[in-house]
């Protein structure tokens, strides 16, 4: 079945249709979850709500663009919605409070994904949030600022924080595999 | 709304700051590892999903999705309906089932106890007890002698006078009724079916036979006969069964038409006291590209609770149908906001004395999350000008109704997030609030379809599915955020006729 048909086939409310589309995408979108979630759970829960989403609109898809990137909006934007704004604004964890030493990125690159997953999990939630969206997602502060209701300035700084805990976080984790 | 970009696509221009800055080595390396990572799907989560998405959810979304069509399409089929009724109406068009007769006045009325001149013999034989009509009921004709039929007598003692005398032309009174007798009048047997049968078209009885139904019926009553009036052809036959064609036609066949108008006015006025429940769907829209994210967090924690409307209206309809309605509209509209302020703690201290006589205080403390709900009600008052189309059929009445309300009260209370996301509060009594909305909404748009069923001769029982839109917004302009509101509901009442 095409795309075309299978969206069509949503929109009729056709169960069989809707399944196929959550068969097709909703492992990639369990991993779009995973990167805003805390935890496993509270992923599942975001792909479930989702996928809700995607199937009660749509009716609004006007077959321009992919149908897997708009599917992935409403993944984001279902996560979004998980967490209140002022989780972007009121982090207390200021930056004074990671070393300045940078990491070098090859440390990343010989994590495996599941390590790299845990340590965006263990980002407080505004750091993780505006991570993913600006470094993953590929959005700009100024986007990332309207979607999250913030200012430029403050999705500059939750980047700062996010890339100096995670740094801090490779850190520990090596000192740890080195004992 | 923000594009995703793909990995290895550029989709769109980097903003400013990004070309200048090149890709961060840590993003791109999370970016490359993570951002289209396969994994297996979850089909343990496809029951739930399933189980969320249940048959009244999807009739709801459906409802949802297709509303205005359907609510357009109740309107144009019923107001199909009604025209369709109104023209085949004339099919049920019936014939009157007595024909108004002319009556012969006779220059010599004999009155029921008198005057006719009948020998006797003739008498006798023109004598019928009305309470044993001959049948076919005849008229004897005699040349020689002035007889006539002296028709029909209930007494005994009319009887009897009747054969007394005879007048060349004689009509017998019966009450009111006139009944013409002719002299050398042809004995005509009428049909004994035809006389029976009710509901016979005028056409299909000759003439002779129409002035035997006119003489028979009377008999068949024990109408008493008073006199006889003759030759005004052209005067209608005044009798218990003869009803006025309209009056026979609307009792046999009912029909869709105009609504009945008092005698003598040109219009009819009723007074309408309404209630509506309604279902309020709010439209928030940021009126610049900067504000989006604003708007989602008012949608975040803004929810609608109910809608109602009430009020009196007073309905002026014509003869023709055409009907004009105004009065005074309260209407409310009810949300819910709901915003979590973050985490607190409650800090209960308990004395407690121990049993030696010792108080100590026992200290409890409880985290949790703080939230701040609060009921907000939007209220309007409005002057409606409507105009309808009315068709009635027995004891329903249908109008189609469309027009204005214009508002000239608009008030306000509650709390929402301002644009810094912070909760405050509006109200239209309070100069410190935030100044979010109008004073006025302006203008709105109203459609109806109302059934009424008359209770009594005076009263009707209403229901009336409507609909009112707002074209204007509800916040000024200085305001960051469009909200515009689309009201359904059905009104419930009663119509009383002044």
């Amino acid at each position: 079945m095409t795309e075309k048909d299978l969206v069509k086939g949503c929109i009729r409310e056709d169960r069989e249709c809707q399944k196929e589309v959550f068969r097709r995408y909703a492992g990639k979108m369990l991993t779009v979850c995973r990167r805003y979630a805390r935890h496993e759970m509270e992923a599942e829960d975001i792909l479930q709500d989702a996928f809700i989403q995607v199937f009660d609109k749509v009716h609004t898809f006007q077959f321009r663009g992919s149908f897997e990137g708009w599917v992935r909006r409403i993944v984001v934007n279902t996560a979004l919605k998980t967490f209140q704004k002022s989780a972007y604004k009121k982090e207390q964890i200021g930056i004074e409070n990671y070393p300045d030493n940078p990491v070098a990125p090859m440390v990343f690159s010989n994590l495996g994904e599941a390590d790299l997953l845990n340590l965006v999990a263990g980002l407080p939630d505004g750091y993780r949030v505006v991570f993913n969206l600006y470094a993953i997602e590929g959005y700009s502060h100024k986007e990332i600022a309207e979607l999250l209701g913030i200012g430029e300035s403050t999705s500059r700084s939750q980047l700062v924080k996010a890339r100096k805990m995670l740094q801090s976080r490779v850190l520990e984790l090596q000192k740890v595999a080195s004992f | 709304m923000a594009k995703i970009v793909r990995i290895g696509q550029q989709k769109r221009p980097l903003a400013n700051q990004d070309i200048m800055k090149p890709n961060h080595p840590t993003d791109r390396i999370f970016r490359e590892k993570l951002g289209d990572l396969p994994a297996d799907p979850p089909m343990h989560l496809w029951e739930g999903i399933e189980r969320r998405r249940t048959p009244a959810h999807r009739a709801r979304l459906l409802a949802r999705r297709y509303w205005v069509a359907g609510l357009l399409l109740f309107l144009l089929v019923g107001g199909g309906l009604l025209w369709g009724l109104k023209n085949n109406a004339s099919d049920l068009v019936s014939q009157p089932l007595i024909v108004s007769t002319p009556v012969a006045k006779s220059e010599n009325p004999v009155s029921n106890n008198a005057q006719t001149t009948d020998t006797p013999k003739s008498a006798a034989e023109a004598v019928t007890p009305a309470t044993d009509a001959p049948e076919g009921g005849r008229l004897n004709e005699k040349k020689d002698a002035p007889t006539s039929r002296a028709p029909f007598f209930s007494t005994k003692a009319a009887r009897e006078k009747a054969g007394s005398g005879a007048n060349e032309n004689q009509t017998v009174k019966t009450g009111d009724h006139s009944i013409f007798s002719q002299k050398n009048t042809k004995s005509v047997h009428a049909d004994k079916s035809a006389i029976e049968a009710t509901g016979v078209p005028v056409a299909a009885i000759s003439e002779a036979q129409k002035m035997e139904m006119r003489l028979d019926i009377p008999a068949r009553l024990g109408v008493h006969s008073a006199g006889v009036t003759t030759s005004d052809l052209s005067k209608p036959m005044v009798s218990p069964l003869t009803m006025a064609p309209e009056v026979v036609a609307k009792k046999r066949s009912p029909r869709l038409g105009c609504p009945e108008i008092e005698k003598g006015k040109k219009f009819n006025i009723y007074l309408d006291a309404i209630v509506a429940p309604e279902y309020a769907r709010r439209t928030l829209e940021a009126r610049s590209p900067d504000h989006v994210g604003y708007l989602k967090a008012r949608e975040t924690t803004e929810k609608s609770r109910f809608a109602a409307s009430g009020g009196l209206r007073l309905s002026i309809l014509t003869k023709s149908g055409l009907a004009f309605r105004t009065g005074l509209i309260y209407s409310q509209i009810s949300e819910k906001f709901d915003y979590h302020i973050g985490n607190a703690q409650q800090i209960t201290i308990t004395p407690i004395q121990l049993p030696d006589g010792t108080v100590i205080m026992d200290t409890t403390i409880v985290f949790g999350d703080r939230f701040i709900t609060t009921y907000n009600r939007l209220h309007l008052l409005d002057i409606p000008l409507i105009a309808g189309y009315e068709l009635g059929y027995e004891k329903w009445t249908f109008s189609l109704n469309g027009g204005a309300f214009f508002n000239f009260l608009f008030r306000q209370k509650g709390k929402f997030l301002s644009p810094d996301l912070t909760p405050v509060s509006f109200s239209s009594g309070d100069a410190g609030a935030y100044p979010a909305f109008r004073d006025h909404v302006g203008v709105s748009f109203f459609g109806s379809l109302s059934i009424n069923y008359a209770l009594t001769d005076k009263i009707k029982w209403v229901v009336e599915p409507q609909f009112r839109y707002f074209p204007q917004s509800f916040t000024r302009n200085d305001y960051l955020l469009d909200q515009r509101y689309l009201t359904a509901g059905v009104n419930l009442g009663l119509r009383v006729q002044l």
